[in-house]
């Protein structure tokens, strides 16, 4: 019972250092919050803006909602529809696809500068994890998006991840390896990919993943409001300016400057100008796959290293990262600033290549285009 | 010192206003573009009469393909046997294209001897729907990660991404009677008459009871 006792208080130690809600008052949150300036300082915008191209893809996911239609007779046709004859409707299905885009680049500069700042450090695990769990939200939100216009290389892209998800299924000790089959099962809804797969996407992609990632949104949110911004340099820094009025309203301008720029990208740019036309017929189930089926720029990372490496390599490169990035509040605890820097780099040095130059790496590996 | 606090409030207060006034203003100015737009995108769609009927006529096309598919799906939960092809319209050169008991990609082929190959398009890399182009080496090819397959054996060539072969699919040659004349189970082994004066006009079919596995 004294035990029982104990590890109770503890909890609630543990949980008021991680959410010390004492701070939530007008003179905590507003009038006495501080920014740190410092050479990082930039990266203090990241998560801000996270935010903004996020709340861009609520308002013109919204706007879509009015005329796209879930079924695999319909989806394609009122996609095409949105484009063709709704008055500005190619404008904002394209502002929808940028600021997607947009809100997974930022997600992961987010991510990739707090750990360099070791802004994940006690007492903010929760503002970590709760960081990581959307960064990999951001990535399903991406996933379940891409197969909704129904055209081939939305099909059979989704068709080629299902499948790589049943195939580390070989991989895994006794029972476990039955899981990954059951998953994509789960998410296919049916013996192949068809309308239960589209409903449980749309499903997905329009409530279930928003519901969650404003969730954890929130609990983000406030307590970075509780904690404050983190200091960021190992050096504490000389300057500081006040978060209210001065860094609100920098955020506001550069929310107003990405506004700005995605706007002008959507109106000029078809998002889908990147890819060879075919791709974007609808879906025929009688007839191959078209050449250059190929995921979204932000799974190249994953994408390129299955393409060369060993499959069981990757997913162990891929399990360990991910239980890496859940830890890291635990595991860098100790390591200095100036350490988590230069791994800082490297990870983005990595994601840079991958992403810009995964199809030449390719090309000379394997001899062929991919 | 109160006095150089009340100064730096009163600095902070118009620093404050100032930028407010120039985000108010930013904000006009771009209200003035985006909402035009985002109230235009719920105007009612002013199309032509030729732009309805398109619109239509599309609409009612893959309708009608959705419902073939559907009706495919009944077929196979319910009919013992699936029409491919006739046997005169196969081709060494170039496969066609069908759906099997799991409604997944298969293909069929003419052989040397005048008979069919009929296996799984699925490739067994990460499910792509492989190509029906044979090429001069009877490989068919799978677009996606470029794995290249026999389509007499159904086996990978070295080098390929698929590890596993294409799996044959069993097959039976109908006379127009509904008569079976020739069967070949999914391990090869064949039952009935090879005779090509006699299959000659034939219809191909995949049967049920050769079906199996999961999808």
């Amino acid at each position: 019972m004294l035990g029982q006792k104990k590890w109770l208080s503890r909890m609630v130690e543990f949980m008021n250092d991680r959410l010390p809600m004492h701070k939530f008052d007008f003179e905590h949150l507003v009038l006495k919050k501080e920014v740190p300036v410092h050479r990082m300082s930039w990266a203090y915008y990241l998560g801000g803006l996270t935010l903004f191209f996020f709340l861009v893809q609520v308002v013109t996911g919204v706007f879509l909602l009015f005329y796209y239609q879930p079924t695999v007779s319909d989806a394609h046709a009122s996609i095409e529809y949105i484009n063709k004859y709704v008055s500005e409707g190619f404008f904002i299905r394209n502002l929808h696809a940028w600021s997607s885009s947009c809100m997974i680049l930022c997600l992961v500069a987010h991510a990739v500068t707090t750990f360099a700042m070791k802004a994940f450090a006690p007492p903010r695990e929760i503002i970590w994890v709760g960081g990581v769990i959307m960064l990999l939200l951001g990535f399903a939100f991406g996933f379940t998006g891409y197969l909704l216009p129904w055209h081939q290389i939305a099909v059979n892209a989704t068709k080629v991840m299902l499948q790589t998800i049943e195939r580390s299924g070989r991989y895994l000790p006794g029972p476990l390896s039955g899981a990954p089959h059951y998953i994509k099962e789960l998410i296919q809804g049916g013996p192949v990919i068809g309308q239960a797969t589209l409903s449980r996407f749309y499903a997905l992609h329009v409530v279930i993943l928003p519901l969650i990632f404003v969730a954890i949104l929130g609990i983000h949110l406030l307590s970075v409001q509780l904690h404050g911004m983190s200091q960021g340099v190992d050096k504490p820094a000389k300057k500081s300016e006040k978060f209210f009025p001065f860094f609100v309203l920098k955020d506001l301008i550069v929310w107003g400057i990405a506004f700005f720029l995605v706007f002008v990208l959507a109106e000029c740019v078809p998002f889908e100008s990147f890819s060879p036309f075919p791709l974007f017929q609808p879906f025929n189930a009688l007839g191959a796959t078209p050449e250059g089926i190929r995921p979204e720029w932000y799974f190249y990372f994953a994408y390129y290293p299955l393409e060369l490496l060993p499959f069981w390599l990757v997913l162990i490169g891929m399990t360990v990262t991910i239980v890496v990035l859940f830890l890291a509040s635990w595991i860098f605890k100790n390591t200095q600033r100036r350490v988590l820097g230069v791994m800082a780099w490297v990870i983005t040095a990595y994601l840079v290549i991958i992403t810009l130059f995964g199809s030449v790496i390719y090309e000379i590996v394997k001899g062929v285009k991919p | 010192m109160a006095s150089n606090e009340d100064n730096n409030v009163d600095d902070e207060k118009r620093v404050f206003l100032k930028a407010m006034g120039g985000l108010g203003a930013a904000l006009f100015l771009l209200s003035l573009g985006t909402l035009e737009k985002f109230f235009s995108f719920f105007e009612k769609q002013d199309l032509t009469k030729e732009q309805e009927e398109s619109i239509l006529s599309e609409k009612i096309r893959r309708l009608k393909q959705t419902a073939e598919e559907e009706e495919m799906q009944l077929q196979r939960l319910g009919q013992d046997r699936i029409y491919v092809t006739s046997i005169d319209s196969l081709s060494p050169v170039k496969g066609i294209y069908f759906i099997d008991y799991f409604m997944r990609p298969g293909l069929a082929f003419c052989d040397d001897n005048g008979l069919p190959i009929v296996i799984s398009a699925k490739c067994t890399h990460l499910g792509c729907t492989v190509g029906n182009n044979v090429d001069s080496k009877g490989l068919i090819l799978c677009p996606c990660h470029l794995s290249r397959f026999n389509i007499k054996t159904g086996a990978p060539i070295p080098g390929s991404p698929a590890k596993k072969p294409l799996p044959h699919l069993g097959w039976a040659l109908v006379d127009a009677k509904g008569k079976i004349l020739l069967t070949e189970d999914p391990e090869g082994r064949r039952q009935g008459t090879t005779d090509m004066d006699t299959l000659d006009g034939s219809s191909l079919y995949i049967l049920k009871k050769y079906a199996k596995g999961a999808a």
